[in-house]
């Protein structure tokens, strides 16, 4: 599981290759340093560490992912639901909502997500 | 620069800057109403100190204020000696007060026996300590800035030159060329204005620089822990005027969330962080908050009251004092307090006396020994005994300057009011010449010459003496005594090339024309060059070439001192006929008729033309031409003949003289004594016909006298009449003086003038 868990910049530097996956690492380098003002070795060695622990791969200089965007939101509002909340989804979304009026859509939205999850 | 070098560079520079730091800290307590960019300002001094060895000095500096008194008296301050370990009793000077006492007695004596002093072994183990602690800390300090640098390595662009990071606690400035600001990822954009706010006044005013370097100077004095008191206290004024900096830009309700930003960012603190000095975590949150909330818009007139006090203060405690005003009073080496309380109107007072003597400096290698007074009869006397280790400080090109005391002879004559001779006798223990003494005598009357009136006036007050201190020291040059080693080498050095040539005459004056100027040098050696002669023929065996030029330089020197006049005998015979004459000491010569004008003139001729020659005595013969009274003024047209003798036995020797024509005009003062009030002489050369025209007029309406000027030129040309009245007047001289035999013989060997017989 811990390979889901991922630093602030781990984490954006993920994003970028989310965003343009499949992406050459040459490029990768260059979206590096413009979004995120990293030099070239420290995107080579934040890749590197990411593709040990199995969430991206470079393969001939192609960087795509293992684990995708939607594994991570996954595993970090699990781990803020077990953290905080008791494993408790009705107290989490209770503190999510806090006050905070939805919209008509939104709120359509959701009751498909639950309907759809209720087994 | 030896390791210990630097080292005790360092310990001195140490000393400095904790006086300065302490001053700062107290400071500080009057400025903790002010903006704190003025502490902060302050320690930028102390900075200065730490790694600055050398400042200037003024007369308004802290450290004078203090007594700080440093070993000496440069823009360098010594608290240590550099040669401490070496010193037979190792001291230190660090300011007034116990310490040093104590320092001072637990500091190791040197044990002559031994080898290797031990407080040099100890200085050398203690500059071992201090390496190994600065190369310690700064080993830590680049380790963890290498660290930090690392981690911060993914830190993500937000934008321009800020980066978020969820590695780090708390916000801060790092690098060096191109600072960069990092932020928390979990700032708020509430406080994240604040935050960034505060760094780029970091930035901007260069506070990524000044930390490290004062960190540096703080590691290379790692063993002060007032440096280490005064780096927190730094960092605390630096933050905080930073604070305040922010605030002055915003607006008033600011205040508020400017504080709880810095509440909310100390809240996440980073262990590592906080104690690495190379970056910038914030630091004494409680304090800042306090400042914060505290912090009113100082008006501007204690913005210029605190930027003028800060000036003052700056300059105060950057400067060392000057030399005059460290410890005691000096001035130009002498110790004007302690003239001035050692003033004294006799010469027996014993304590005062030698009181005096030890306030005046004295030349390199040179220390005082025994001194002795002479106070039964006058002329009263002091005589000074000095003992020469190094001959360094008082030779000039090989011989010893006769007039090296003369200055402080001259403080004795001042200062002593019934002083009339003061003798130096210097004991050679140079090792070469070891036991000879050489004699340097001044008179009163030397120092009154020189001065051109009584030097007691200048005993008045410190200005006065300093006055006369000053000009005491413009007479340091006199004629040269030579060892009596170093002379008679340098004798047979100029004899030897005398005789060297023509090897075809005789004559031993072919010789010595030949080498004008070795016989010349022989000669101006004086009276050491004769005893050195003498003693040669004292030896015997002189009756060469070289004997005789030996004759003939000793026959110079002597002058009428020889009794010899039979040339015809060999230099040896000579010698054994010699017995050189004394001098006779005569008085000047007095008028002793009844003419009131003449005794005017006599007076002032003997006056004018006296005291040219030490030793001797003068005759004048004036002529009168005539007196001339115009309401209270008397002139009187002379022209006189005078001349000064020395009598060895009962040879004269002529010592100088001359015919000058002169008008002397007297006042009449309300007692009807007449005073001189002025003395016009003729002029030389072609002003002379024209000076004497010139001055032969009225004393008050200045009207031209018809034919005086003609009648004394006239005069001039057959002075005939005077040259008799001289010699009258000389023999008449000699015989009140009891001196019934006596010969003048000329250059030429013929007599010019003789009594009795």
């Amino acid at each position: 599981m811990e390979k889901f868990k991922l630093y602030d910049a781990e984490y954006k530097f993920a994003s970028i290759i989310w965003d343009n996956e499949p992406v050459n690492s040459t490029k990768l380098v260059r979206l590096c340093a413009d979004k995120l003002g990293w030099k070239k070795s420290t995107t080579y060695t934040v890749l590197k560490k990411l593709c040990d622990r199995g969430v991206m791969q470079n393969q001939e200089a192609l960087v795509t992912s293992l684990i995708k965007r939607r594994d991570v939101q996954k595993y970090e509002i699990n781990a803020v639901v077990e953290k905080s909340f008791a494993g408790s989804l009705p107290q989490f979304l209770t503190a999510f909502l806090g006050g905070r009026k939805l919209t008509e859509e939104d709120a359509e939205e959701l009751k498909k997500i639950i309907e759809e999850s209720v087994e | 620069m030896s390791l210990q070098g630097i080292f005790i560079s360092i310990l001195n520079m140490s000393v400095t800057a904790s006086y300065v730091a302490a001053g700062v800290i107290f400071v500080r307590i009057f400025f903790r109403k002010a903006p704190k960019i003025f502490s902060y300002v302050l320690w930028a001094v102390v900075l200065f100190r730490l790694i600055c060895p050398v400042t200037c000095a003024a007369g308004f500096s802290f450290l004078g204020l203090l007594h700080v008194d440093s070993q000496n008296n440069r823009a360098v301050s010594d608290y240590v000696p550099h040669d401490i370990g070496f010193r037979q009793t190792p001291t230190i000077q660090s300011g007034p007060g116990v310490l040093d006492r104590t320092v001072n007695s637990s500091l190791p004596q040197a044990a002559p026996m031994a080898s290797v002093n031990p407080m040099q072994a100890w200085m050398e183990v203690l500059s071992l300590i201090w390496i190994a602690g600065i190369v310690a800390l700064l080993s830590y300090s680049v380790i963890s800035y290498i660290k930090v640098k690392k981690q911060l390595r993914t830190a993500t662009l937000v934008k321009d030159n800020i980066y978020q990071s969820d590695r780090i606690g708390t916000a801060f400035v790092c690098g060096f060329v191109r600072p960069k600001i990092y932020v928390p990822v979990a700032v708020g954009d509430a406080d994240l204005s604040y935050v960034l706010e505060h760094e780029r006044t970091h930035i901007r005013r260069k506070d990524y620089l000044i930390k490290p370097l004062a960190f540096f100077a703080l590691i290379l004095h790692w063993f002060n822990p007032l440096m280490w008191l005064s780096f927190a206290l730094m960092n605390r004024d630096m933050e905080m005027s930073c604070d305040e900096s922010v605030l002055q830009r915003m607006s008033r309700e600011a205040k508020g969330g400017y504080a709880g930003s810095l509440l909310s960012l100390s809240a996440k603190r980073n262990g590592l962080l906080a104690a690495n000095p190379l970056a910038f975590g914030e630091s004494q949150i409680k304090s800042r908050i306090k400042n914060v909330l505290n912090y009113k818009k100082p008006p501007f007139w204690v913005i210029v009251l605190a930027a003028v006090a800060m000036g003052v203060l700056i300059a105060a405690l950057a400067t060392n004092p000057k030399p005059s005003h460290t410890g005691s009073n000096t001035y130009s080496g002498y110790s004007i307090e302690k003239l001035i309380a050692n003033k004294t109107p006799y010469v027996g007072h014993n304590s005062k006396v030698v009181g005096l003597i030890d306030a005046m400096p004295l030349p390199e290698g040179i220390a005082r020994g025994a001194v002795e007074l002479q106070t039964v009869n006058p002329p009263y006397g002091i005589i000074i005994n000095y003992i020469m280790r190094d001959s360094a400080g008082v030779m000039v090109n090989g011989a010893i300057n006769t007039h090296v005391f003369f200055p402080n002879a001259i403080m004795l004559f001042s200062l002593i009011d019934n002083v009339d001779v003061i003798k130096c006798q210097i004991t050679d223990q140079t090792g070469q010449d070891e036991g000879t003494s050489y004699y340097l005598t001044y008179t009163r009357e030397m120092a009154e010459e020189l001065l051109g009136g009584d030097v007691r006036i200048f005993a008045a007050g410190a200005g006065t003496l300093k006055n006369l201190i000053d000009r005491a020291a413009n007479t340091k040059s006199g004629t040269g005594i030579v060892p009596p080693a170093t002379a008679s080498a340098q004798i047979e050095g100029y004899l030897k090339i005398i005789i060297s040539s023509p090897q075809a005459s005789s004559n031993p004056y072919d010789y010595i024309n030949a080498h004008q100027n070795e016989y010349e040098s022989i000669l101006k050696m004086g009276d050491v060059a004769l005893t050195c002669l003498l003693s040669e023929f004292e030896k015997g065996g002189h009756d060469d070439l070289k004997g005789y030029i030996m004759m003939a330089s000793c026959k110079e020197l002597l002058g009428a001192r020889n009794n010899v006049t039979d040339g015809t005998l060999t230099p040896q015979e000579w010698y054994r006929a010699l017995s050189i004459r004394e001098e006779v000491r005569l008085p000047d010569f007095e008028y002793d008729g009844q003419d009131p004008i003449e005794k005017f003139v006599y007076d002032t001729e003997i006056e004018k033309h006296s005291g040219y020659q030490r030793g001797g005595f003068t005759v004048v013969a004036p002529k009168i031409f005539g007196s001339y009274e115009e309401g209270d003024l008397l002139k009187v047209f002379v022209t006189t003949y005078s001349a000064s003798y020395k009598l060895y036995g009962n040879a004269l020797a002529a010592e100088g003289g001359g015919v000058i024509p002169a008008a002397i005009t007297y006042r009449k003062d309300n007692s009807g004594r007449y005073i001189l009030e002025r003395y016009e002489q003729a002029g030389d050369g072609s002003q002379f016909p024209t000076s004497i025209r010139k001055y032969c007029s009225m004393p008050a309406s200045g009207r031209a006298i018809e034919g005086l000027a003609d009648r004394i030129l006239a005069h001039y040309a057959d002075y005939e009449d005077i040259r008799i009245l001289l010699y009258d007047n000389l023999t008449k001289h000699l015989r009140m003086n009891g001196v019934y035999n006596a010969t003048l013989t000329n250059s030429l060997g013929e007599v010019e003038f003789r009594l009795g017989v």
